[in-house]
């Protein structure tokens, strides 16, 4: 053989290794390719307290679908990126999670703005988003759209179902502070619309905005309790409930009027806020881990705590802002690609448009015409109750999602308006 | 709404109290002014480090001894890590433009926040109240807690200790000459080095205990040294820049025009203190009690 004929020789068997290498192998590894979700939230800073829970409900959900074999073998995988509260943080990193580590779902925020952002860049892509956490109305209600699902309550579901519990107990005039901020007066004003619908004779003698991340809430409490009103409705984000709450107790504001704070019933308040809880004080929240007292409730408190465990941040108690949420919209993904039997966006959507998912709470609807999870909420009276670790709820009322959430006419109409 | 006598009056204790917390804040930025000529944006992050370090002793040591304790190491602590930044960094700014030093200074808020974030991490802490200032004080049929008291005497005692270092010792004589004539204080034999280096560690002790004081009353988190400078700021340039008399003064306006903005106009209450500002620093650019040329008084 000479040296020319040896080299086509080379070149061939190279030429047919490198086939095998490529071509072969390739095709393999797509039908394995993992489904990517592209988890966007505030990971750093005190935001971590709600994140990190929800993140641990997010494995929990995306284990079990990964032990059943996932998608004929296709695995589910997350990606985590930090937005640092920052909504072109956000979009920056869903920008990247969609070219660079092709995502074919997007999912977060704790931040309202952030996931009004995300959505808005999602629409653009084509890609499904679905939010976690964040409660403004806005996200499926005017700003809404074919893109964008949420897993957990918004501000019309919590509000209403706060006023509706407000208005059977016997207070006539009302003090209503909050947050000036997104958050704040949107869950006041539909807290107050539920109150008015269920209660019309009620009065608020003021409504009052402290400027967001306040640390001397001092000036604002002495004038609350000089007004002297029968119950006073606090409308604060998670940041501000604390120190709202700590100064409260410290101006024995609890002894002294009812107070109504949803989120004081989640199980991350009274971990913070430890003797500074209040007793005595209306709390509410999405989800309860000792509530209701079932075999489904245990067994995911059970798995919850195992998993947080695992993750290396171990946690007890999980929450409603948190982990509920989280497990949801997590729940409502995979159960969607199941139902499509697909990745491909639009048939996920299809899969996810009044699709039901069982939970520890029973279960729960996706809304087809706005996207919006349909979720109870529970609110009663903070106590020591002996065999709990910190004050939990009591006279627990549970109101679900279907009597307070507004009709795919009235979303319709504030979309329409909006436009 | 009637406006009774004790209602203005919880309002106006209210106030004070507010106003203390921002003295205490205002005086170690003003004093940093006055001397050193140094605009220091990073004040607040030794408050915060100062509220942070008060977590930790409280957590060490629990009951009232926590917190005293904490009252004590903690601005000591945080006066020595002062003493380090100003030799390490700040030394070698003095003579450069203002802009360079707002960077460096801002700068040093992003290092801090990412100390406090590899030591404490990230979630929210708490400090709790120390049995011995629990309880309220009750007058005219209203309640006020001790706690809001025991700032209120803290802020007190700092201003007049302030007040007698600078006007009646010779390191106050010191300080004010530094301020106006720093090159003839030098050449007098005095090093003019190690008084700045001794002011700086006086303000970021202030700004330590001022985190200490204010740590069981909020929520401590990363960042809320940055909630607070804003207000600090306004009040300086109230008050008049270097002023520390008017420091006190601005505090006391802007935490009284807070409280009582609040009980008559709750959504305009910030407004006021900003037009208010607004309204100084067209008519009295130089602040209530600044003079045109800056200095220690």
């Amino acid at each position: 053989m000479d040296d020319r004929k040896y080299g086509w020789l080379t070149t061939a068997v190279l030429a047919f290794v490198l086939t095998l290498i490529f071509v072969f192998p390739t095709g393999k590894a797509l039908a394995a390719r993992p489904i990517k979700v592209g988890l966007i939230d505030a990971y750093s800073g005190g935001a971590a307290a709600f994140t990190k829970p929800a993140l641990v409900a997010w494995r929990i959900v995306v284990d079990e679908f990964n032990a059943k074999g996932g998608l004929h073998g296709r695995k589910m995988e997350i990606i985590t990126r930090d937005t640092k509260f920052k909504p072109e943080q956000a979009v920056s990193d869903a920008r990247e999670l969609i070219l660079k580590d092709r995502v074919d779902f997007l999912a977060g925020t704790i931040s309202s703005g952030c996931a009004l952002a995300v959505s808005q860049f999602a629409k653009t892509k084509k890609k499904l988003f679905i939010v976690h956490i964040a409660r403004s109305a806005r996200i499926t209600g005017e700003k809404g759209n074919g893109y964008v699902f949420r897993g957990c309550p918004d501000t019309d579901i919590e509000g209403g179902a706060g006023g509706a519990y407000a208005a059977t107990k016997p207070y006539h005039s009302w003090y209503i502070i909050g947050d000036d901020y997104e958050y704040g007066h949107a869950i006041a004003e539909n807290f107050w619309k539920g109150l008015v619908k269920n209660k019309p004779d009620v009065v608020k003698v003021a409504e009052v905005w402290a400027k967001l991340k306040e640390t001397d809430y001092t000036p604002y409490l002495t004038a609350l309790m000089a007004k002297k009103p029968d119950a006073v409705y606090a409308a604060f984000g998670a940041a501000d409930l604390i120190s709202f709450t700590k100064q409260a107790k410290l101006f024995g504001l609890f002894e002294k009027v009812p107070v109504f704070e949803y989120a004081l019933g989640d199980s991350i308040f009274p971990a913070v806020l430890k003797q500074n809880m209040p007793v005595g004080a209306y709390g509410g929240i999405n989800y309860l881990w000792y509530y209701p007292d079932n075999a489904a409730n245990k067994a995911f408190v059970e798995r919850y705590r195992e998993v947080s465990k695992k993750e290396g941040h171990p946690d007890l108690y999980p929450s409603g802002l948190g982990s509920f949420g989280g497990y949801c919209s997590a729940k409502f993904l995979t159960e969607a690609i199941l139902k499509a039997d697909s990745v491909k966006t639009d048939k996920v959507i299809k899969a996810l448009e009044g699709l039901t998912i069982q939970t520890a709470l029973g279960p729960i609807q996706m809304r087809a015409c706005d996207h919006q999870a349909v979720t109870p909420t529970f609110w009663g009276e903070t106590a020591n109750v002996p065999g709990y670790p910190f004050p939990v709820l009591k006279n627990i009322v549970m109101t679900s999602g279907d009597k307070v959430i507004p009709s795919c006419e009235e979303i319709a109409g504030e979309r329409k308006k909006a436009k | 709404m009637s406006l009774d006598l004790s209602m203005l009056l919880v309002q106006f204790i209210s106030g004070l109290t507010t106003a203390m917390v921002l003295f205490l804040l205002a005086s170690g930025l003003t004093l940093v002014f006055g001397v050193m000529n140094v605009i220091n944006f990073a004040h607040g992050a030794f408050y915060m480090l100062g509220a942070y370090l008060a977590f930790t002793i409280t957590q060490m040591l629990s009951g009232s001894l926590g917190f005293w304790a904490a009252l004590v190491i903690a601005p000591t602590v945080v006066c020595v890590v002062g003493g380090i930044v100003e030799v390490g960094l700040l030394r070698r700014i003095y003579d450069k433009e203002h802009l360079l030093q707002i960077l460096l200074t801002y700068a040093l808020i992003f290092i801090f926040n990412d100390l406090i974030k590899m030591i404490w991490g990230v979630n929210l802490r708490m400090v709790n109240l120390p049995p011995s200032l629990k309880g309220f004080v009750t007058f005219l049929g209203r309640r006020f807690p001790v706690y809001y008291f025991f700032i209120l005497g803290v802020g007190t005692s700092v201003a007049i200790l302030l007040w007698l270092l600078l006007k009646k010792s010779r390191f106050g004589k010191l300080l004010r000459a530094s301020a106006e004539h720093r090159d003839m204080v030098g050449l007098l034999g005095y090093n003019v080095r190690t008084v700045f280096t001794l002011v700086f560690m006086m303000a970021t002790w202030l700004g330590g205990l001022a985190g200490a004081v204010i740590a069981p009353t909020v929520r401590i988190s990363m960042g809320m040294g940055m909630e607070i400078i804003i207000e600090c700021f306004i009040v300086v340039i109230v008050g008049g820049l270097g002023n520390v008399l008017g420091a006190l003064l601005g505090a006391l306006l802007a935490g009284e025009l807070y409280a009582f903005g609040i009980l008559l106009m709750p959504n305009y209450a910030m407004a006021f203190l900003f037009i208010f500002a607004a309204v100084i620093i067209i008519f009295r650019p130089y602040g209530l009690l600044g003079k045109t040329a800056q200095g220690v008084s």
